[in-house]
């Protein structure tokens, strides 16, 4: 099968090459087969929508990716929601040594308020390549709260793509629970084009083992008053390593912006490799933008407090790591997929 | 204050710097950069063998580097239109009575020997491409500090030293303006100072670049041996002409076991000017480097002091100012390596962007597998005046080993509405109050100068307060 090197998450600003933190070139990148995505719920794909408004949308993974989606012939599949659906369910489900790909593009009409919860399943014990590109487009007032859950298998090489526009007024909401996977590249670039348009991120993720993740977040505040918030957490154990890269993008005329990243990392074990850079561009006077990372081992007076109550090391590391990944998993709007994934958590699908 | 008196946060105010004397040099090479060029100021300098193979590798490291693919547009500086070498109309002098009285005139407008009277051990005082002055106190000098030109210590008693320092810490494969300085540089200082010696006040070397299209390429050297302390100024200034100036020049700094050296700047280049300076330091088991950076002059600065904390328990404190106008991009930012067990760094910086200009704060911080129980921390406020500036903030962390503690805080945002009206209803007006939030914003950098620079940077920020709002 012939293969190809791949550039995603590049910085939209760069810095020190020597850094190797600017993009990243992923090698051994397969042309994928459509891929497998099992829809439940009330709505259903839509064949014959408009797939212009999603065309012009830059994703975080970048040009790149979507080339090779565009040589593999993938098929978007558009998703229109109007009004208060029930939450929709996709599940894209990968076997062992497969390279697949699926593209997603959820329009959500004017005041429309839904939820979709995507669930990347494989065996655990499998290895691939997946990819899953999500293109999003919010009309005046709509609210979408997106949950992403990746378990794929501990061998798989793993895109994760969004790109969204978000008009007057619209929210997006983004809950991504990173559990398993070898390689994996999440990519997101979000455009707030409308006054008073918001998005708010909830990220986590458990590395162990050789994992590598890699991430891209940017935020472009174009219109007045938007508002965004990234917060991301995890662990690294083992040999693990970690590329946060987060943009917050105040372009001018975006008069009244509140944009603010934060970043807490715990580093469990002594070779794990983090590597952090939160960007902050402005180009607009009346804005505030601030972030924050807090990068360290596991604090020594929480181990001693939960060693004075009997509680052995290793046992207290799992229980910090899980609490990264509960608290960002009980984002999840919906009671039965919430609690699935928290007992996935609990039951080792990311082998905390 | 007058009716139409309105308020607004201007540009530093540069005319103290910007005076210009004929320029009447006594030799000047041509401009561009060709082997025989190098060679020619290889010749007029006097170089050791060694120097002369040294600038001519830097030469071919130089035209075989790219530039940069980040970072501020260079394309207005085109190397075959700078003269790389131009010596003033004097030689090097130890009384300041016999400088010539037009180069004289320069630095007393600045108001170097004043201050050499009144606050520095010792200063150096450059001119173009070569030191025009130098002197050291007679107590200081009997300490065993050595503080001399370049050129002499290239040849004198310490050559073996400066040969096997010279361009070990920042090498011209670094990147393409340091084989650039490899390749051409003259002028600057080189300074010793003994073990477990104090050196109670300041040494500090200026630099002027008065040539109009001529770039300036000293080195620094500075050695602060075990148990020693240090604090040197560097200061510089040029006036403005409408042909690209370049400064491109490189200061090395070695901190040995438990010494502490503070190396304090303030840049007041002229805005015609790329400063394309190199600044690293290296320090020792205990040892502490101390950088206080004021940038308020140049067109385009790419400036990153580096620091390099290479022994168990090395300290790193960077505090730092910059301030860009109409007509200015300014990436500055700074650079530290931990490699050694426990050491520590302490990053506190201020921007301010207005009339169009551009302020870019750029960082890394490396933590390698060997630094077990670092801790760093970097905190950089960004303030935007207007809405035709931009300020962006670009820190990059890579730690590769888990017992650390490392923390980041950045913010951006404008002069707050509330604090002008909380001070306007103690009684100042809307002017007074804003400029006290501007100088209370840079306040980090002016507490940690000594007073005389400290006066001297408040009065760059505060000089052209008044004005009107548009």
């Amino acid at each position: 099968m012939k293969t190809y090197d791949v550039t995603v998450n590049r910085l939209p600003v760069l810095t020190w090459n020597r850094l190797r933190m600017n993009e990243t070139t992923v090698s051994q990148v397969s042309v994928p087969q459509q891929g497998s995505v099992t829809l439940s719920g009330d709505a259903s794909f839509n064949p014959t929508a408009d797939p212009a408004p999603f065309q012009a949308l830059a994703t975080g993974c970048g040009p790149a990716l979507s080339a090779l989606l565009e040589q593999a012939e993938i098929c978007p599949q558009i998703l229109t929601l109007e009004g208060t659906p029930n939450p929709v369910r996709l599940t894209f489900s990968h076997e062992d040594n497969t390279s697949s790909a699926s593209c997603v593009c959820l329009y959500l009409k004017e005041n429309t308020s839904a939820v979709v919860l995507m669930d990347y399943t494989a065996p655990l014990s499998a290895a691939g390549q997946g990819t899953v590109q999500t293109r999003i487009y919010l009309e005046k007032s709509a609210k979408l709260h997106l949950v992403q859950v990746q378990r794929v298998g501990r061998g798989f090489t793993f895109f994760n793509d969004i790109g969204a526009a978000c008009q007057e007024s619209a929210r997006f909401e983004l809950t991504q629970l990173i559990l398993s996977g070898e390689r994996s590249y999440t990519g997101c670039e979000i455009a707030l084009e409308g006054a008073d348009s918001s998005f708010d991120a909830g990220v986590a993720y458990a590395l162990q083992q050789s994992d590598k993740l890699d991430m891209n977040y940017v935020v472009r505040h174009i219109g007045k008053r938007t508002n965004s918030n990234i917060d991301a957490a995890g662990s690294l154990q083992g040999n693990s390593a970690k590329l946060f890269r987060g943009t917050i993008d105040f372009v001018n005329g975006s008069a009244g912006a509140v944009g603010s990243e934060k970043e807490e990392v715990l580093l469990i074990d002594e070779s794990c490799v983090n590597q952090t850079i939160p960007l902050i561009l402005c180009a607009e006077e009346d804005v505030e933008g601030n972030h924050g990372a807090s990068i360290g081992k596991p604090d020594e007076e929480v181990l001693f407090y939960l060693s004075s109550r009997g509680i052995p090391q290793e046992a207290a590391y799992a229980l910090l790591i899980r609490a990264k990944l509960d608290a960002v998993a009980g984002r999840i709007p919906q009671d039965e997929f919430r609690q699935e994934i928290l007992d996935a958590i609990r039951g080792g699908a990311a082998r905390a | 204050m007058a009716d139409n008196e309105k308020t607004y946060v201007a540009d530093v105010d540069r005319s103290m710097y910007d005076f210009r004397d004929e320029s009447k040099d006594s030799y000047r090479i041509e401009s561009g950069l060709t082997t025989e060029i190098v060679e020619k100021i290889s010749e007029e300098k006097h170089d050791p063998e060694w120097m002369r193979q040294f600038r001519l590798k830097s030469l071919e490291i130089y035209n075989a580097t790219p530039m940069v693919n980040w970072g501020p547009d260079t394309s207005g500086l085109n190397m075959a239109d700078i003269v790389t070498y131009v010596r003033p109309n004097t030689s090097m002098r130890g009384k300041w009575s016999e400088v010539p009285d037009e180069i004289k005139t320069t630095f007393e407008r600045l108001g170097i020997p004043q201050a050499e009277r009144e606050s520095l051990a010792g200063v150096g005082a450059q001119y173009d491409s070569e030191l025009v002055y130098h002197n050291v106190r007679d107590d200081v000098a009997k300490q065993g500090v050595v503080y001399t030109d370049m050129e002499s210590a290239l040849t004198g008693e310490y050559a073996d030293m400066v040969k096997s320092h010279f361009m070990k810490l920042v090498p011209p494969t670094d990147h393409k303006f340091a084989a650039l300085h490899g390749a051409v540089w003259s002028g600057g200082s080189f300074v010793y100072v003994p073990p477990h010696t104090k050196v109670k006040i300041p040494l500090q070397s200026y630099f002027r670049l008065n040539a109009p299209g001529a770039g300036q390429f000293e080195h620094t050297l500075i050695i602060v041996d075990e148990g020693a302390d240090l604090h040197f100024i560097e200061g510089c200034s040029a006036p403005k002409y409408n042909v690209a100036n370049l400064h491109a020049g490189c200061v090395e700094l070695f901190v040995a076991k438990n010494a502490r050296l503070r190396y304090s700047t303030i840049e007041n280049w002229s805005k015609n000017m790329y400063n394309l300076n190199t600044k690293r330091a290296i320090v020792d088991e205990g040892g502490t480097i101390e950088w206080v950076s004021g940038s308020f002059g140049s067109h385009v600065s790419y400036l990153y002091p580096m620091s390099i904390l290479n022994g168990a328990r090395a300290k790193c404190e960077f505090t730092g100012i910059t301030f860009a106008g109409e007509g200015q991009n300014l990436d500055t930012g700074m650079k530290v390596v931990h490699n050694a067990p426990n050491t520590s760094s302490h990053v506190n910086t201020r921007s301010i962007s207005k009339g169009g200009g551009i302020s870019t704060f750029r960082s890394s911080v490396s933590v390698t597998a060997k630094a077990k129980g670092s801790k760093s921390s970097v905190s950089c406020q960004s303030l935007m005046v207007d809405d035709i500036s931009r300020s962006d903030t670009i820190p990059a962390m890579d730690i590769r080993t888990s017992d650390v503690d490392i923390g980041h805080e950045a913010t951006i945002g404008r002069i707050s509405d509330d604090a002008v009206f909380y001070l306007m209803s103690r009684g100042l007006s809307e002017e007074d109050a804003r400029a006290m939030i501007v100088s209370g914003f840079a306040d980090n950098v002016g507490k940690e100068l000594p007073l005389e620079y400290a006066v001297e940077m408040n009065n760059l920020i505060r000089l052209e307060m008044k004005g009107s709002i548009g």
